[in-house]
């Protein structure tokens, strides 16, 4: 049974991204004009952007938004392939 | 977005930026600095309590003077630390925080709104028992030193707020 938080969690790939492009936390809190820690925070799903951050994070990295954030787990890397292998 | 427009701002920013002493990354740690500011409070109220039974008179102007003292000096010690732990969140200016520090504000500042009501309810209670039991006695010096232990807390309550409320840092990449 889902609780209260659960449902209000807003899953992210900010850390994929920005592994992916080599940008720091520092970086991309500097270029979002956030703290740092607020990225962090974001990362750890301890926080859920407001709409104006998410699509500056989704402008940042050249992406669609729901590329960057779901109201779905984000399938992890390789199952969707391994699925598709298989059929 | 956090806009700086004076040198002061920028000098804030930055003491504020730095990483939280690895001994209060943890919640025990910021929540012993808590429990150490509300000791520091509870001698503010000490010397109110004193003041109220014994004002005026020389027992209880050095009670006061020794709790207010070290409740002052404490205090200030510990604030200090807790400033930088919230990372000024409930110090800098609005236009300098992020929109997660800004909601953690209001947060704060709605939660210490509702303590302090119940705090003044409850100090009216005390001070109306207190009469009652004692006619009329209502020496000056208490009152002062009453205010000034109300003041001081609804002045901190939101950091102290905060402070608990604040989840684990999150290291640098560096350290992690």
């Amino acid at each position: 049974m889902p609780t209260d938080k659960d449902k209000e969690l807003v899953h992210n790939r900010i850390a994929v991204l920005r592994a992916e492009r080599g940008v720091s936390r520092r970086e991309l809190a500097t270029a979002l004009g956030v703290h740092y820690q607020t990225v962090g925070y974001l990362e750890r799903g301890e926080y859920s952007p407001s709409l104006h951050l998410a699509l500056q994070i989704a402008e940042h990295f050249q992406v669609p938004v729901e590329v960057v954030f779901s109201l779905k787990p984000f399938p992890l890397i390789g199952s969707t392939t391994s699925q598709g292998d298989s059929k | 977005m956090t806009t700086v427009h004076t040198k002061r701002e920028e000098k804030l920013l930055a003491a504020f930026q730095a990483d939280v002493p690895s001994r209060y990354a943890t919640q025990s740690g910021r929540r012993g600095l808590v429990y150490t500011s509300i000791v520091c409070l509870a001698l503010f109220y000490a010397s109110a309590v004193v003041c109220w039974a014994l004002a005026p008179s020389d027992a209880a102007m050095y009670v006061t003077f020794a709790c207010d003292g070290i409740g002052l000096v404490l205090g200030a010690l510990v604030l200090g630390r807790m400033f930088v732990v919230t990372r000024g969140t409930t110090r800098l200016p609005d236009h300098l925080l992020d929109e997660r520090q800004a909601m953690e504000k209001l947060r704060a500042h709605s939660t210490s709104h509702r303590l302090t009501l119940l705090l003044l309810f409850a100090t009216m209670l005390l001070i109306e028992l207190g009469m009652t039991s004692e006619g009329d006695h209502s020496p000056s010096a208490a009152v002062v030193v009453t205010f000034v232990a109300l003041v001081v807390t609804v002045w901190v309550l939101p950091l102290l707020v905060t402070t608990w409320r604040m989840p684990d840092p999150i290291p640098d990449e560096d350290d992690a």
